[in-house]
């Protein structure tokens, strides 16, 4: 048995921002890397310069990186990250900055995912998204995540018995929590079940409601040290625990299941927390099926049973249930910036800044990541249980 | 541009390329491990098994049963978006490879017993094909 992480204690999350999301946008992505940078000064009252570690990822900042952020934005940190892990990097970027910040490589770190949106900007990233996809996926009609992910959603359901009613109640319940949020591009759509069956089909059982929409913008957070959130006199929030597994089950046949069922136990253990005692979950939602085995590859019920769970537990962030995916999710909200969305709207609701959707006395978060789908299967998973940030 | 003049994507990598020239024929050939005799797709720079760059394209096995099917409605390029709905198939073959096909509508139950063949059409780049397998009880 391989260890676990050790404590995660003495890091504080903070001062989540999001830049609003487009469905296109004219600016780059460093226009939305950037925006959120200077969103973070103005919520901390920290000088740029006090900035000495940035972590991003973004799945249309190429040809530049990272470091040439650093002169785009005349940063000088001596510590950098680029996380290409897709949905997971949200998460991921947490663990690496947490570490950073215990060993003294960086005191302050903002962790971004920002992506800008133009006509042919989805096809480009599609076309070309890994050897395998451009080689043994791709040729085989171009639909991009919609044909992997809808041959995983067919034998989901063939082997579980799901049905479309239960991948609906997911996608109806975050529309109910986008319409309360109104950076969620959606939100100003009502979504009930009859809409949800009745929309044009996409990709074998997927249909309209079932797909993300690939847009323009960034969600990002500030990592630093306990002390210093408390001399910078801003909410904070603590990691309990974390952690992340990649190429899981490569020999399922087709992916039933992710990394995070390899360490679900542990986290909790770590955490000193259970399934029962998370008071919101942000699951990585690019498509429904995808928060199912989420939904089970973190212990809220077991293999194969979360077409139940759903049945039987509302979603929506007033509902009494499980809140899940409160800010109404990438389905709601637009796709953009690798994950960060989950860390930023649990950051928000632990520290009471969430508004109307606010889950009430919301203490314990969990966050999932889930991200790229190199040939079959997304290979990349993590999850994350934070608490709000304790100032005794 | 008239519909006769569309192709399929033509943006393989080098690795791409040689599997449709080893694929002309029809037949399935996939990458073989000279060394440990691991048979791999998508294809690879080295051995998914022991890394052994001694790789070779040969015959391979070519039956296998559907696992799942899915018809697209919805393509990013021109040449696919004529031929709506277009049939994707996940095969695993009866050497454990899973493989991505273009399917046929005789086979799209899970279960289906089949032949994974080649074919090269419109670009002369080879895609997998999922046939029915007309021998199997």
């Amino acid at each position: 048995m391989s260890s676990s992480p050790k404590s995660y204690q003495g890091v504080a999350l903070i001062a989540p921002v999001t830049v609003p999301y487009s469905r296109v946008s004219e600016h780059s992505a460093a226009w939305f890397i950037g925006r959120a940078l200077a969103d973070m000064l103005t919520t901390t009252g920290l000088r740029k310069d006090q900035i000495d570690g940035l972590a991003v990822s973004s799945f249309t900042l190429a040809p530049d990186s990272v470091v040439s952020l650093t002169e785009h934005f005349g940063l000088q940190p001596r510590w950098l990250e680029q996380i290409p892990l897709g949905g997971s990097s949200g998460v991921i970027a947490l663990r690496r900055a947490a570490r950073a910040i215990q060993t003294g490589d960086a005191d302050i770190i903002a962790c971004i995912g920002g992506d800008t949106s133009k006509p042919d900007s989805f096809l480009e990233t599609v076309a070309n998204f890994s050897s395998f996809s451009t080689d043994a996926v791709y040729p085989y009609g171009a639909a991009g995540p919609n044909g992997p992910f809808s041959l995983i959603t067919q034998r989901y359901m063939d082997t579980y018995g799901a049905t479309r009613e239960d991948f609906g109640r997911i996608c109806v319940a975050q529309r109910y929590n986008a319409r309360h949020n109104p950076n969620a591009l959606l939100g100003h759509k009502t979504l009930d079940m009859e809409g949800y069956l009745n929309a044009r089909p996409i990709a074998g059982p997927l249909h309209l409601f079932d797909c993300v929409m690939p847009c323009a913008g960034a969600d990002g957070y500030l990592v630093t040290s306990v002390e210093r959130a408390k001399s910078l006199n801003v909410p904070f929030v603590e990691i309990l625990a974390a952690d992340e597994r990649h190429n899981a089950f490569s020999g399922d046949p087709v992916q039933l299941r992710g990394g995070w069922n390899l360490f679900k136990d542990a986290l909790y253990k770590s955490a000193g927390v259970g399934p029962k005692d998370i008071d919101l979950l942000q699951t990585y939602d690019d498509y429904p099926v995808i928060c199912m085995l989420q939904l089970e590859g973190l212990g809220f019920c077991a293999e194969g049973e979360a077409p139940q769970f759903v049945r039987d537990t509302p979603l929506t962030f007033d509902g009494g249930g499980l809140p899940h995916n409160t800010s109404g999710g990438q389905l709601s909200v637009g796709q953009a910036g690798c994950g960060y969305m989950g860390v930023v709207e649990t950051l928000r609701q632990l520290t009471g800044i969430a508004g109307d959707n606010q889950v009430p006395e919301a203490t314990i978060g969990m966050v999932s990541g889930y991200g790229i789908v190199n040939y079959d299967r997304g290979l990349c998973s993590a999850a994350t249980i934070l608490r709000k940030g304790r100032n005794e | 541009m008239s519909s006769e003049l569309l192709t399929p994507p033509n943006n393989r990598t080098l690795l791409g390329q040689v599997l449709t020239v080893a694929n002309k024929n029809g037949e399935l050939v996939l990458q073989h491990c000279q060394d440990c005799h691991t048979v791999q797709y998508p294809p690879r720079e080295v051995c998914k098994h022991c890394l052994s760059d001694a790789l070779d394209w040969r015959s391979t096995e070519n039956s296998g049963e559907v696992l799942a099917a899915s018809e697209l409605h919805n393509s990013l390029e021109p040449y696919f978006q004529q031929h709506l709905p277009w049939l994707l198939t996940t095969v695993k073959l009866d050497c454990g490879l899973i493989v991505l096909c273009h399917g046929t509508d005789t086979c799209s139950t899970p279960g289906t017993r089949v032949r994974v063949i080649t074919q090269c059409k419109d670009n002369n780049q080879a895609i997998l094909v999922a046939t029915l397998d007309l021998e199997s009880p």
